[in-house]
């Protein structure tokens, strides 16, 4: 119980009549100080609530979509006294965005009475947990209040997995696996696209004959084409807490390099390739590159639930060693990477170009946080522009992805770069 | 994140300051200058009630209960227009206080009417009481006796209240 102190002047009303009665000996003065005792009365003979509730919260959809507005209502029941001045506050999760109405309400309750209230949130991805009800009750005159939390009945988690978002492909470096796909190598072999011809031997396939140029010369020789196969691909998202940084639409750099890396996961299992995922941060992740459908749901269920990919920002320290050397020993040897992160610091672009040295081709796609026109703004833009241009000249592909464009329209633009 | 908006509801914000204007009229009644000042105290509060800012709320509720003393000092005879004014203001700056708590606990947004409606009819209440006693008080008392009696009995009474709390 505390008290709010709200009438501690109170008294000077009173006071004040009575000095001035007696300045002007006005009777009418003294009088006017009657409510000032009248009201000190009020605020004195009170008695102190003791809130009993009991809280039921029902929660709309609790696996909604992404931008999915998801209803939360609560009951509030009183199984106490009369409560005359009650103001609740449900316990929204941190990461949850209210869209619409407000998780409060100030109420009067009497006994055995209820009242209810409800609002829009909007969950990003993750598992969100809603916490204790606040209540405050304060007396009728409002001189004393009590503050407690009540637990809450009935629904009490979201949990959203967004869908992987699409994009029409992803272009891999060239370095490839054995298995067959769609990546072009520099190998002659089966494939679609022209590579050498070379002289026959004995069990090459008659369909891959050069019969022109037997007609032409009486040589027996056969077609290579360029070997297509398929890529592993490890996605390595950066979480560190630097990376934390949010965009002019206040979207964090996290967010869209969680984003980007389901669009490119989902449009390279979609072309044959298999795809594994890390964490580049003091929260780690690894999961191992696979092929198929339920590797995909494996993939969309580590990016929206996996703590390390969390909308929040991590607290614990990050061991960039420990972590390059812990993501090398996992990487099968053929393996290359695509790295998401924001590169606002030179962490991960010299972690980049360590991987890079030890051959594992490299494509950075780097979601722009900066932004503004303030000299703290314009020094971090020129900043992170020198370290992108540092980080190309170590043989690293860069995609510099603008807030505001679509990845797909960035991805076109810096494909056309990476061709020439 | 919609942004929390403090702001106090409007209902008990519009409720006070109409109490506060009924004791400027009371006011207004005996003296017209006296009137004035307190219109000023009106503006003040009007501002402190929606806006949320304690201090002018408090600052004009007790210019507008000083322009009631004022009254009672520029003519005697008019007892119960500033008892029935200073009265009002202080209900007002209870309404206007309220209000603004209600504003930085649950804000703008959320459903208050509940609480407003309790608090405003209580704190009307202890008003009407008020006034009726003292008024009753006045009928009864007002046959001569020394006026600073009365103010030494008030002063006693209250130095008892005090050693209450």
């Amino acid at each position: 119980m505390t008290e709010t102190e709200r009438w501690r002047g109170i008294a000077a009303v009173t006071f004040v009549s009575a000095a001035v009665a007696l300045l002007f000996t006005a009777p009418g003065a003294l009088l006017v100080g009657v409510v000032g005792g009248a009201y000190a009365g009020y605020a004195r003979f009170d008695t102190e609530p003791s809130p009993d509730l009991s809280i039921e919260r029902e929660v709309s959809d609790s696996t909604p979509a992404r931008d999915d507005e998801v209803e939360v209502a609560v009951t509030v029941r009183n199984d106490g006294g009369f409560l005359p001045d009650l103001r609740l506050l449900d316990g929204v999760p941190d990461a949850v965005e209210v869209t619409g109405g407000s998780p409060r309400l100030a109420t009067a309750l009497r006994a055995g009475k209820e009242a209810s209230f409800s609002y829009l949130v909007e969950a990003p991805r993750g598992d969100h947990e809603f916490g204790d009800l606040t209540a405050v009750a304060r007396d009728i005159a409002g001189s004393v209040e009590v503050e407690t939390t009540v637990a809450v009945d009935g629904d009490d988690t979201i949990r959203c997995v967004p869908e992987l978002d699409t994009i029409d492909g992803f272009p891999l470096r060239s370095q490839a696996t054995r298995q067959v796909g769609r990546l072009t190598t520099n190998e002659g072999g089966t494939g679609v696209e022209f590579h050498a011809t070379r002289e026959y031997r004995r069990g090459d396939p008659l369909s891959r004959l050069d019969w022109q140029r037997l007609a032409r010369t009486g040589e027996l020789s056969t077609v290579e084409f360029r070997e297509e196969r398929a890529g592993t691909v490890v996605l390595v998202v950066d979480t560190r807490e630097s990376a934390y940084v949010a965009d002019a639409d206040e979207e964090s750099a996290v967010d869209r390099s969680v984003g980007a890396a389901g669009a490119v996961a989902s449009a390279l299992l979609d072309a044959g390739d298999r795809v594994g995922l890390a964490s580049c941060g003091p929260r780690t992740a690894w999961l191992a590159p696979g092929l198929g459908r339920d590797h995909r749901q494996r993939l969309r269920q580590s990016l929206a639930l996996d703590d390390a990919f969390a909308p929040t920002p991590p607290d614990e320290p990050f061991f960039s060693r420990t972590t390059l050397v812990r993501l090398l020993g996992r990487l099968p040897s053929d393996a290359q990477v695509v790295c998401f992160t924001p590169l606002v610091d030179d962490g991960v672009a010299a972690f980049a170009r360590q991987l890079d040295a030890h051959g594992h081709p490299v494509t950075v796609v780097s979601p722009d946080p900066t932004g503004g026109s303030e000299v703290g703004e314009t020094l971090a833009r020129v900043e992170r522009r020198l370290r992108i241009r540092d980080v190309r000249r170590a043989g690293v592909r860069v995609l510099d992805w603008a807030a505001g464009t679509p990845l797909a329209v960035a991805l076109a633009t810096a494909e056309r770069r990476w061709r020439t | 994140m919609t942004e929390f908006d403090a702001t106090p509801p409007r209902n008990t914000a519009t409720a006070a300051t109409v109490a506060l204007t009924l004791a400027t009229v009371f006011v207004a009644t005996v003296s017209t200058g006296v009137a004035a000042i307190a219109a000023v105290g009106v503006l003040v509060f009007a501002y402190g009630a929606f806006a949320g800012s304690r201090l002018s709320v408090t600052a004009g509720a007790a210019v507008v209960f000083l322009a009631a003393l004022l009254a009672a000092v520029a003519l005697r005879g008019a007892v119960f227009a500033s008892l029935a004014a200073g009265a009002l203001a202080v209900a007002a700056w209870d309404l206007g206080e309220h209000g603004i708590g209600l504003g930085e606990h649950v804000g703008a947004d959320a459903r208050t009417r509940n609480a407003e409606l309790v608090h405003a009819t209580v704190t009307f209440a202890v008003a009407t009481v008020a006034v009726a006693a003292g008024y009753a008080v006045y009928l009864v008392g007002a046959d001569g006796r020394p006026v600073a009696a009365v103010v030494l009995l008030a002063a006693g009474a209250l130095a008892l209240f005090g050693a209450l709390r």
